[in-house]
């Protein structure tokens, strides 16, 4: 890439208040990176109730329609 | 001041850092609270307003609940992203958009903003006048071409100096609007289904339909769509802040597709019994002129409320995205609300407005569904989310593939319905539009990324995806 590396450079700003929050901002990266994730991961059987219920307004939907 | 400078601080911080384990507070019930509380409000009643113009009870019915569900089930996903990595939309979307197409759509989002809090002070305006048409104040103030602006105009005042204060007072405001718009809709709900009976309102007939039905039932059905997908921009904003993906995904379903439905299937009901789409005037109609003029009262408090909020989530988002902005300055890209307060034009087009929503939210939602779940395959890289120099730059900040996108995503949309002049294809009475142009910009998108216009991050993300071993079992 070659371009200077934006959150290093404001992890030397002036501004005591953005020196502060990207210090933050790399601390909470490097957490982030050496954890994977700090929440529980979905999986595709969680969305199924989302699914029939659109399924169900679907069919609501054709009655309405072809009534 | 020094406290309310650093209670916007901290949100600033709070909202552009990605958040930690101690930051998600948030359960599925909680997130579901919090949504439905952002969204019922005034934009709802409107959009089922002008659906209740079109067609009757029932039509009315199916075209709302599948007109919000669908589109949500389109994009909820997304909460995916921003739940996994805690992060605030506009720096999610950096991915898909590139880091200065990130911050056109937040630009496209703040215009947005500005359309809903005129629409919800210029409706508080209407409230106000019809108060005091009960008194014998002089004509300016109690007639509708002076009198609203000049108090649509006063109230932008007051919530441009709640929202200046920062949190702290936008939340002691919050514990008056929300209950406020709360009461309102639950009493004008009893108030129509005791009142008029079922069965009177499944007969009622809409005052202003098309003159074929599928052109009334397409139209009102186009309407509930583009207010699904304008969640769009909202959903990074508390789904991030959830302790399981699980949760941001149920709740924002639940909260954005159905719940908030209520209110707009009591405006769709309460304009077939009362046959205008104007609120100020279902109050007296309904429910006599001293409930009448409490109605008045919740309605000016609770657009008051919504205001401040949009005003806030639109001021605070620019700070994410500019953070070395003044407080004051993003305060002012606020302004020019005032200008689509001065005439009722902007306000009486809403049903307009709703499906220019529906056209560019649909395109957005495409991209952004088919760069992190079908190109990226949920392989972000956080470091570069943040880092302005990094992957995710494309070219000079934008990614082609989204611009390809929106180019093909626009000619589908308006190819199909012209939003501004109300002109439908023979084909939009079978397939509407904004559903079709969120699969086409999907597609396009997909191709585009991975054949076309296909960086080193698209290409990297396909290949680490064939590899074998994967612990968790993602979405998709």
């Amino acid at each position: 890439m070659g371009s200077k590396d934006h959150i290093q450079e404001n992890m030397e700003s002036n501004d005591p208040f953005i020196k502060e929050m990207y210090r933050d901002l790399h601390n909470r990266i490097k957490d982030y990176q050496e954890t994977d994730s700090v929440v529980e991961k979905m999986q595709f059987s969680d969305a199924r109730g989302s699914i029939v219920i659109v399924g169900v307004i679907a069919a609501f939907l054709a009655y309405v329609l072809l009534t | 001041m020094g406290k309310e400078n650093s209670s916007i601080s901290k949100d600033v911080a709070f909202g552009f850092l990605p958040a930690a384990k101690k930051d998600r507070v948030f359960g599925m019930w909680d997130l579901i609270l919090i949504q439905v509380g952002i969204g019922i409000s005034c934009i709802c009643i409107l959009t089922g307003a002008y659906t209740g113009l079109m067609v009757d009870a029932r039509e009315g019915l199916g075209a709302i609940l599948f007109g919000e569900a669908f589109p949500i089930l389109l994009i909820v996903p997304i909460t995916i992203y921003f739940a996994r990595y805690g992060i605030d939309t506009f720096i999610g979307f950096r991915s898909s958009f590139g880091y200065l197409g990130a911050k056109i759509f937040y630009f496209v989002f703040a215009i947005l903003t500005i359309g809903y809090t005129a629409v919800a002070l210029y409706m508080a305006g209407e409230a106000i006048v019809k108060l005091l048409s009960f008194t014998s104040l002089p004509a300016f103030l109690t007639s509708a071409s002076t009198g609203v602006p000049l108090f649509a105009i006063l109230l932008f005042m007051i919530a441009f100096a709640v929202t200046f204060k920062g949190p702290l007072a936008i939340r002691k405001f919050n514990w008056i609007g929300v209950p406020a718009i709360a009461i309102l809709l639950v009493g004008l709900l009893i108030l129509i289904v005791t009142g008029q009976g079922l069965d009177k309102i499944l007969a009622l007939t809409p005052a202003e339909p098309y003159e074929d039905f599928s052109r009334s039932f397409m139209t009102a059905l186009e309407l509930n769509v583009g207010l699904g997908f304008s969640w769009l921009p909202y959903l990074g904003q508390y789904s991030r802040l959830v302790k399981s993906e699980k949760a941001a995904y149920k709740a924002t379903f639940f909260s954005y597709g159905i719940l908030v439905n209520i209110a707009v299937v009591l405006g769709a009901l309460t304009t077939l019994v009362v046959g205008t789409q104007n609120p100020t005037e279902w109050m007296i109609a309904i429910a006599g002129t001293w409930f009448g003029l409490i109605g008045l009262i919740l309605l000016t408090l609770g657009n008051l409320t919504a205001a401040i909020f949009l005003m806030y989530s639109q001021v605070i988002s620019l700070k994410t995205v500019f953070p070395k902005s003044s407080w004051l300055v993003a305060m002012l890209t606020t302004i020019p609300a005032v200008f689509l307060l001065l005439s009722s034009t902007f306000y009486n087009a809403f049903n307009s407005f709703i499906t220019v929503i529906a056209y560019i939210m649909s395109i957005a939602g495409g991209i952004v569904i088919a760069d992190f779940f079908f190109v990226k395959k949920q392989r972000i890289s956080l470091y570069d989310l943040y880092n302005t120099n990094g992957k995710y730059k494309y070219w000079h900040g934008i990614n082609p593939s989204a611009i390809t996108s929106i180019i093909i995503g626009t000619v589908v949309y308006w190819g199909l319905y012209n939003p501004l002049l109300d002109k439908a294809s023979g084909l939009f009475e079978y397939i509407s539009a904004g559903i079709p142009a969120y699969f086409v910009s999907l597609i396009t998108y997909y191709i585009s990324a991975r054949y076309i216009f296909a960086y080193s991050v698209d290409k990297e993300a396909s290949k680490k995806a064939t590899e074998p071993i994967q612990e968790q079992a993602d979405l998709v």
